[in-house]
This record gives structure tokens, C-alpha cells and sequence, in this order.
């Protein structure tokens, strides 16, 4: 496969698709199996019909089709045209129908009647709805109190026609849950080069270093990601070294696992830059001319960071720190990368930043086969008004209501679900339901979650085949390109997008935000915005967008090294591994010191198919429905649990039971358990039980028994790594005991 | 030219473990929860530090030789021109020979309709000139499907250049399911771990 290329592969294989589909029909002949992006009828043999869209189940947004069966939705499949995703998809996107069909989807605007959370709500019309938002949103806007309106949502849904109506609320508190997960990393990567987060060229890429990141089961960037990274092994022979203290998937298939302490990433990458430098295996040209610190200056910092020194704290032995930290250097172009493994500790900022010291130091910035800037068009820029996202920060927004810092008039969540998502639900749970702190909650969602149940009005929101949106994600062909999500069926029930929300209200309201929101439809919004983009500017183009999905210039070749005509979007136009923080360097985690004999480490990890907003999905249920406490063995016999039991884990905030499993994929003074699931609102698949409705497939369920698992975030303290502002959702100490 | 004989490579070097073929099966075939065409079992093995994951897909083999072609008393399996081996659901009795005699446990009674059903790799994708389901799904692009008989084939040019393995080669049924870099352990090993 070498000598085809992916881009010419791409090619071929849209040329392919184009052509059979004007070729009608076979007449008898059996085609030679290989045509891509259709889908036919299992009883009638003909084609359906499918509409490109893109799914927005993560921030990948893959490139899918939706094909229907008359007037529903039969299935999801990848779009073969997309270059991010070349036609792939993952499992939650296929299951993407389930969430269409959901049996416990909401339909039509609720109001609650009884008291707050008991559970008592009332059909209410989109009108009243909409009637009660707009003035309370009118009258918080007329006497300047707009920091009292918070929208709770995520990058992917914070743009647009959201973001548009958003900017007249100058001020508005907006928070950011992306910021929940990862947001150490971003600042971190800012502070550096300017970027939020790597792309890894993966397909050219010969080695990885891979520090707590998982792509086999959770990535920004699944699908995309993954496959390159498959071919990148097997064509390149690339090497995957994972440093993890939990066994995943990623960690289980690496060519080595290299168990590490929790939390101490940072030091191992500092040791390894120090062995580089040492050695004199550094690319001398790249930080002499792209960085902002002489190699002698770097040289004296790093020599505090010995391998001795490292693999005291690790736990990695200091002959391994070496031997890959050569191994790293000279197998170019190799990649450091990192997950949410390095980003939910404390020192997460100063740890991602020593990963990106260990990239800037083989040179490999923006390399083919190196870690590169992110190529997107700009979209949808109507100059907004700046809005500082995370300032106040977002994991702390509950504990500043309490403290009475911040006054909340409106709280409108948007696919957000803070009672279950955020560290210490006891506490969250405890504001929302305060009704002098939060005086008026809505949420938008498309089943009734934990926050909804707290919410006093809830709102259906459409599905990503119900809807309209406009997207250009990083690209990982190196071509930037915009894709389209257009409504593939009409929204079940009442639901409605956000963006048609916005756009209704803002018609209700005064004329200084309706006239801002001046546009016919959300269609006639993305069409004029779609317009902005040269190359796309008539009428044709639009039309060709929505029959492929995606646009980006045909003659245009992979470029690399941009920033030696752009620069890097620091302070001083370099890359800063002199920050203003100083020189990365490892922050020792105050936890570490004075373990208890029964405490262990607690991770909560992200796995395969499953997350909190997906429990409700049948197909993906089906698979992944409960979670257990991973112990290691040698652990296990010494504080005396066997596979099976419950054991009781008690952190400084609360305590949860679970069952434990014995494993010996896991460091020894660590204990996790993954995320997700142990929801106690969520619709009744999420809660395990089984059920009549239409769908004869929830009568099948047969995990009754397992239960629905354990949420941990109520031993999980809101903990801030005070340089990125992100939650340290890992420093967790917990007493682990076993419940006799 | 000669007729077609379809098979599948698996490389296991690729394979994620992430369960799209799974759910990508579910979804076309509307397979109903309970019951399965395709899945992965997932193994541990090693002791603390030195411990590996392998990932084994499974589905039907569509053998050479199909022992429930032979077992079924009302001919309702068959092989067929391809090389398939489908399931004829308005012959199926329900007698479950078949069950008892794969060897591969491929085979379910349907909770509804009370027939038995098993992976047929798409046929109706098949016949038009689609991949099944879980081959176009599949993101890490660890499943290949196409004719055996056609060197062309990308198929062919894997079994020509990589060795590979098959489930079960002692029974004689010659799977056509081949898979790259099997892990003896993954077969061997009955308890599934549990997905956590």
C-alpha cells in the first residue's frame, strides 16, 4: 500500500463512488465488492437514500451519512469523501440512531410543577417556553446584569449562530465543560506554541510516545487519529511506547507498556530531555532559530533532572528513561503525545508542557511525521465579541455561587449535565437545587439528565441528524477543509437545534439582538457563512457541499513547516519553552507524601464505546453497562480483597461501594475506576432496567442484574492545577476498605 | 472467469479492540440486543508489569466445508455461488443442529422470530457491491474483504505476502476467515473478561 498514497487512495475512491452512483443499475452483473458509503435494503435491494452530515458525538466530527428508510432513519454510516475520517466511523457514531429512537428521548418542552427535583413537570408549548427565557433574558440584558446569564456548554456548540447570539450579551458568564476535561493541556499548549492541542501526522510518523493518552477507546480525535496510527505501525514500522499507570486498550497493544506513579509524567519527560540534550541528540538548528531559550541555558536547567532522580519518582527504571528517551531521538520523526492522563493532574500544565519540550528538542514541530499546527478555515467570523470562556473558571463556577462571588439570574445548559459530570456531585447537586442561588435553570437536552431533573424548565434538543451546523476541524490529509451537517430527517417530537432556539428568541426580544440575528433560517445563516470562504462563495458551491458533505481546495498539497512563513501565535512568535511560568519543570504532587497503608491513587478513566452523555444508547449499553474497581493483585492480597467483593472508597468528600476487580494491569498503588456510568437519571437503559416500550430490543436487556455501575466523582474534590486552571480529577487519595 | 469466492483477512495488528464491527453488525442487520453476529472478546494476560491485551473479532468463518450445511434435515443452510454460507429463514425449523455443530458458536436463535441467524457477511451488501457493514466500518482498518479467486484482490495480496492463521484449522471445516497475527492465548482462553 506504500505506493499509493492516502491522498490518491482518496481519490480513486471517490472517483469510484461518484461513478457508480450514476451508474443505475446493475443489470445482473455482480460488481467487484468495494464500493463505499451506500446502504441498501435488506428486503427490497435498492439503494436508500443517504444525506451527508457530520456527527458531533465528539470533537473528531467525522464526515457520516445518514440513510433513510422513507421518512426515518435507518442507519449511520461513514462518508467516504471526508479525508478526515476516509469513511470510518466508531461505534458511538453508528449508534448515533439509538439516540434518534431513544425510548426515553424528550419530546416537548417541560415545565416543572411540584418542588425543585421532585420530579413533577408539565407539557408546556415551545411558545411559553421561549415566552419565559426571552424575558427574563430581556430584562437581565435592560439593567446590565448580563453576567447573571450563564450558558453552560462546549466548544463544539459554543460557535455559530450560538456564539453569534451570544456576543450581545456582552459579559455573560459562558462556561466551557471541554475546559472540565483537558483544559491543563490547552493552556499549557498555548503558552507554548500558540495551538490548543496537537495534531500528530500520524501517517507518517515512525515512533510514538504516548504519556497517558488512550486513542484505542477515547481521543479528541478517534477515528481520524487511530487509523493512521494503525497504518503508521504495520507501513512504518513505528513504535508505540505508552507510559500509563492503568492497563487501556492503547497501553495493552503498545509494543511496550511502561507502567508509571500517577501524577509523576512530567519528571520522566524531563529526564528524557536531559538524556537529549546530554547526548547531543537534539535538532541544535530548531531551538537555536524557532525557540526562545539558548541550548546552553536549557542544558544547565535540565541537568537538575537525572534519570536516577526520575525513576525514584516514577517508578520506571532509570536504564528504560534512557533507552527510550534515545530510541525517541533517534527514530525520526517521532512524536510525544499526551491524554487526559497528564492533563487531570495538578502539575498537568508543567507536565505538557515538558512533552512538547521533548517534540520542540528532535525538531519534530510541524514536520511531516511530527506534531503539527492545526489546518482549519475560520468560520462563521462575524468578529464576536471576545468573551473570556474560563475567567471565571468553569470546574469552580458552583463552588463561587455558594461562596456568593458570582449571581446567577438565568443558568441555561445546553448538553451539559454538571450534577453527574462535575468532581463532588453531592455539592453541585446542592446548588442546583438551591433555589436562592440558582433562581432559574433551563436545560437543553435529548434525555432527561441529572441536571434536567434539578432544572425547573427542560427543553428537547435535536439530535446532530436533526440539525444544521458548519465545521472545519483540524486536518489530519494537512489540507484544511469545511464540512457540513445538514438535518437528515425532520427532528422527532418538538425537538429543535440550538441555534433554532437562539434564533427564535432573539425574535422575541429588542431590536439591538434581533437585528444581530437578522437571518431567515439557521439554512440561510450556514449558507452566508459558507459564502465567506473563498472557493466557496456562489450559489453552486453551497449546492455541491451539501451533496458531498465536504469542500477543501482539490489542488492543494500537504504543507509543512508553516511556521516559517507564519510564525507561532506566542508573545515573542517562537515556540516558548521559556514561559512565562519559566522553563518546564515537575511539580511534585502534594498527595504523594504520606500514604496510609490501605490508600491508593484514584483514576477515573474514559473507556471504549461508553460516556456519560451515550449510557442511553441500547447498542453501546449492551457492551459496556457497569464498571467494577480495578485493584492490582499484590495490592489485593495485602489489603484483603478477593475478585467480587465490595470494597468502600473514601476520599476526603464522601464514600462510594463498588466491586472490586483483580487485575494485573494496573500500578499498585493505584485503584480505578472508569467513568460514565452510575447514572441515576438518564433514561432506564442508563439505569440498567428492562422495559416494554416499541422497541422490542428493551425487553432483551439482560444486565439487570449487573446494575448500572458507579459514578466516582462523588469521592472526586473540585482540586485546580493553579497554572492551567483545569480540574485534577487524578490526585485523588482514597482509603480503600473492604465492606465485610 | 473464474466464480468468486469471497473471504475476509482480520489483522490483528490493527485492531483496536473499540467494538465498531459490533455495533456497525447491530445496526445493518438489525440484530436485537441479547444476541450477537459479530463481537470482540477482549483478553489480559502476563503478570504485573510484563501484561498484554489482545483483541479477537469474531463472527461466522463461512467455511469450505460448513458443518451445519451438512447437520441442517431441511436444507436450510447452503453455501452459496460466492461461497457464502447463508440461512434460508423460511425453511428453518429451529431444531438447532446447526448450533450444536458449528464449532465456532456463530449461530443464535433469533428472540423473535425463533429461527436461528448468523453472520452472512452482509449478503444483501454483498450481492449490489457493498462491503459488509463491519469491514467499511471498522476505523483502524483491520478488516479486508474481498474475492479469493481474483489476484487482484486486496484480499489475495495479503494472503500472498503475510502469513496467516485460522480458528480451529483441526476440524477440517477451512474457515474463510483468516486472520493476521493471532494470539493463540485469545482463542484458547474461554472466560471473556468482562469489558470494564
Amino acid at each position: 500500500m506504500k505506493e499509493i498514497n492516502r491522498r490518491k487512495f482518496l481519490k480513486i475512491g471517490t472517483l469510484g463512488a461518484t461513478a457508480i452512483s450514476f451508474g443505475a443499475s446493475f443489470g445482473g452483473v455482480i460488481p467487484i465488492v468495494g464500493m463505499r458509503g451506500r446502504n441498501v435494503s435488506m428486503f427490497t435491494s435498492k439503494f436508500r437514500k443517504g444525506i451527508p452530515t457530520i456527527c458531533n458525538l465528539c470533537p473528531n466530527r467525522c464526515g457520516v451519512i445518514g440513510f433513510l428508510r422513507y421518512e426515518d432513519l435507518a442507519a449511520i454510516q461513514g462518508n467516504p469523501h471526508h479525508i478526515n475520517n476516509q469513511g470510518k466511523i466508531c461505534a458511538r457514531g453508528i449508534a448515533g440512531v439509538n439516540q434518534v429512537y431513544d425510548p426515553d428521548r424528550l419530546l416537548h418542552p417541560l415545565k416543572r410543577v411540584g418542588a425543585r427535583g421532585e420530579g413533577k413537570w408539565k407539557k408546556i408549548s415551545w411558545e411559553q417556553a421561549l415566552t419565559e427565557i426571552s424575558n427574563r433574558l430581556q430584562t437581565i440584558n435592560n439593567e446590565n446584569r448580563n453576567h447573571e446569564f450563564v450558558f453552560h456548554t462546549d466548544t463544539q456548540n459554543y460557535r455559530g449562530l450560538a456564539r453569534r447570539f451570544l456576543n450581545n450579551f456582552e459579559n455573560a458568564t459562558i462556561l466551557n465543560s471541554s475546559a472540565l476535561n483537558d483544559l491543563n493541556k490547552t493552556t499549557a499548549q498555548k503558552s507554548i506554541w500558540g495551538e490548543e492541542r496537537e495534531i500528530i501526522d500520524a501517517e507518517n510518523c515512525r515512533y510514538f510516545l504516548n504519556f497517558g493518552s488512550n486513542p484505542f477507546e477515547s481521543h479528541s480525535y478517534f477515528v481520524s487519529f487511530n487509523q493512521r496510527l494503525a497504518e503508521a505501525r504495520i507501513n512504518n514500522y513505528a513504535k508505540l511506547i505508552t507510559m500509563d499507570p492503568l492497563l487501556s486498550n492503547t497501553a495493552g497493544k503498545s509494543d511496550e507498556w511502561i507502567p508509571i506513579k500517577p501524577g509523576t509524567d512530567g519528571i520522566v519527560a524531563l529526564a528524557m530531555a536531559n538524556v537529549i540534550v546530554q547526548k547531543g541528540l537534539y535538532d541544535a538548528e530548531f531551538i537555536s532559530r524557532w525557540t526562545n531559550i539558548p541550548i546552553s541555558q536549557l542544558k544547565s536547567h535540565l541537568s537538575q533532572y537525572t534519570i536516577e532522580k526520575a525513576a525514584k519518582i516514577s517508578a520506571i527504571d532509570a536504564a528504560t528513561i534512557e533507552r527510550i528517551a534515545i530510541e525517541f531521538a533517534a527514530n525520526r520523526p517521532a512524536v510525544a503525545f499526551s491524554g487526559s492522563g497528564v492533563a487531570q493532574h495538578v502539575n498537568g500544565f508543567e507536565t505538557e508542557r515538558s512533552i512538547m519540550l521533548l517534540n520542540a528538542l528532535v525538531g519534530n514541530i510541524d514536520k511531516k511525521g511530527g506534531v503539527c499546527l492545526a489546518r482549519t478555515y475560520q468560520l462563521n467570523d462575524f468578529s464576536p465579541i471576545e468573551i473570556n470562556e474560563n475567567e471565571p473558571s468553569t470546574v469552580q463556577f458552583f463552588e463561587r455561587i455558594k461562596k456568593e462571588k458570582q449571581k446567577v439570574d438565568l443558568y441555561f445548559a445546553y448538553k451539559n449535565n454538571p450534577v453527574y459530570e462535575y468532581p463532588d456531585c453531592n455539592f453541585t447537586q446542592q446548588v442546583m437545587k438551591d433555589e436562592s442561588l440558582m433562581p432559574f435553570t433551563v436545560v437543553m437536552d435529548t434525555v432527561k439528565s441529572e441536571t434536567a431533573a434539578l432544572a425547573d424548565l427542560i427543553l428537547p434538543a435535536a439530535t446532530f441528524v436533526e440539525s444544521w451546523d458548519l465545521d472545519s476541524t483540524p486536518s489530519f490529509e494537512m489540507v484544511p477543509f469545511v464540512s457540513l451537517a445538514q438535518p437528515v430527517i425532520k427532528p422527532h417530537g418538538q425537538a429543535l437545534s440550538l441555534n433554532d432556539v437562539f434564533l427564535k428568541l432573539s425574535r422575541r426580544m429588542g431590536e439591538s439582538i434581533s437585528n444581530s440575528m437578522n437571518y431567515e433560517s439557521v439554512e440561510d445563516f450556514i449558507k452566508q457563512s459558507v459564502a465567506q470562504i473563498p472557493g466557496l462563495s456562489d450559489e453552486k458551491q453551497f449546492n455541491k457541499l451539501k451533496k458531498q458533505g465536504i469542500w477543501y481546495d482539490k489542488n492543494a498539497n500537504p504543507e509543512y513547516e508553516l511556521y516559517k512563513k507564519q510564525r507561532f501565535a506566542t508573545r515573542s512568535r517562537k515556540f516558548e519553552i521559556a514561559g512565562s511560568n519559566g522553563l518546564p519543570k515537575y511539580e511534585p504532587i502534594t498527595e504523594h507524601i504520606n500514604v496510609s497503608k490501605n490508600e491508593l491513587f484514584l483514576i477515573s478513566y474514559s473507556t471504549n464505546v461508553m460516556r456519560q452523555d451515550l449510557t442511553n444508547l441500547k447498542w453501546l449499553a449492551e457492551i459496556n453497562h457497569t464498571n467494577k474497581a480495578l485493584i492490582n493483585a499484590k495490592t489485593a492480597r495485602r489489603l484483603r480483597i478477593a475478585e467480587g467483593d465490595y470494597v468502600m472508597l473514601e476520599s476526603e468528600i464522601g464514600k462510594i461501594v463498588i466491586k472490586a476487580h483483580i487485575t494485573q494491569g494496573i500500578y499498585p498503588g493505584a485503584i480505578a475506576i472508569s467513568k460514565g456510568l452510575g447514572h441515576w437519571e438518564y433514561g432506564r437503559i442508563a439505569q440498567s432496567k428492562k422495559f416494554k416500550s416499541e422497541d422490542p430490543d428493551t425487553e432483551f436487556i439482560w444486565w439487570e442484574k449487573d446494575g448500572n455501575g458507579t459514578n466516582p466523582n462523588f469521592v472526586i474534590p473540585v482540586s485546580i492545577d493553579p497554572s492551567g486552571k483545569g480540574q485534577a480529577w487524578k490526585d485523588v487519595k482514597v482509603k480503600v476498605n473492604k465492606v465485610s | 472467469m473464474s466464480k468468486i469466492r469471497y473471504a475476509m483477512v482480520i489483522d490483528l495488528r490493527k485492531c483496536i479492540g473499540c467494538n465498531t464491527c459490533s455495533v456497525a453488525c447491530k445496526s445493518e442487520n438489525a440484530v436485537h440486543i441479547g444476541v450477537w453476529k459479530s463481537w470482540v472478546k477482549h483478553i489480559q494476560k502476563g503478570e504485573y508489569p510484563n501484561v498484554s491485551k489482545s483483541f479477537l473479532p469474531l463472527l461466522c468463518n463461512n467455511c469450505e466445508e460448513p458443518i451445519c450445511v451438512t447437520v441442517c434435515p431441511v436444507n436450510a443452510n447452503r453455501v452459496e455461488e460466492n461461497g457464502i454460507v447463508s440461512t434460508d429463514p423460511h425453511r428453518c425449523v429451529a431444531c438447532r443442529y446447526c448450533m450444536a455443530a458449528c464449532p465456532y458458536e456463530v449461530r443464535y436463535v433469533h428472540p423473535i422470530k425463533k429461527i436461528v441467524e448468523k453472520c452472512n457477511w452482509c449478503l444483501h451488501r454483498v450481492k449490489v457491491g457493498l462491503q459488509p457493514a463491519c469491514v467499511e466500518a471498522c476505523p483502524s482498518g483491520a478488516r479486508i474483504f474481498g474475492d479469493l479467486n481474483d489476484p487482484e484482490s486486496e484480499v489475495s495480496k495479503l494472503l500472498a505476502k503475510q502469513p496467516v492463521q485460522v480458528l480451529k484449522p483441526e476440524i477440517g471445516t477451512k474457515p474463510h476467515v483468516f486472520y493476521i497475527n493471532l494470539d493463540h492465548d485469545a482463542v484458547e482462553i474461554k472466560r471473556e473478561v468482562d469489558v470494564l
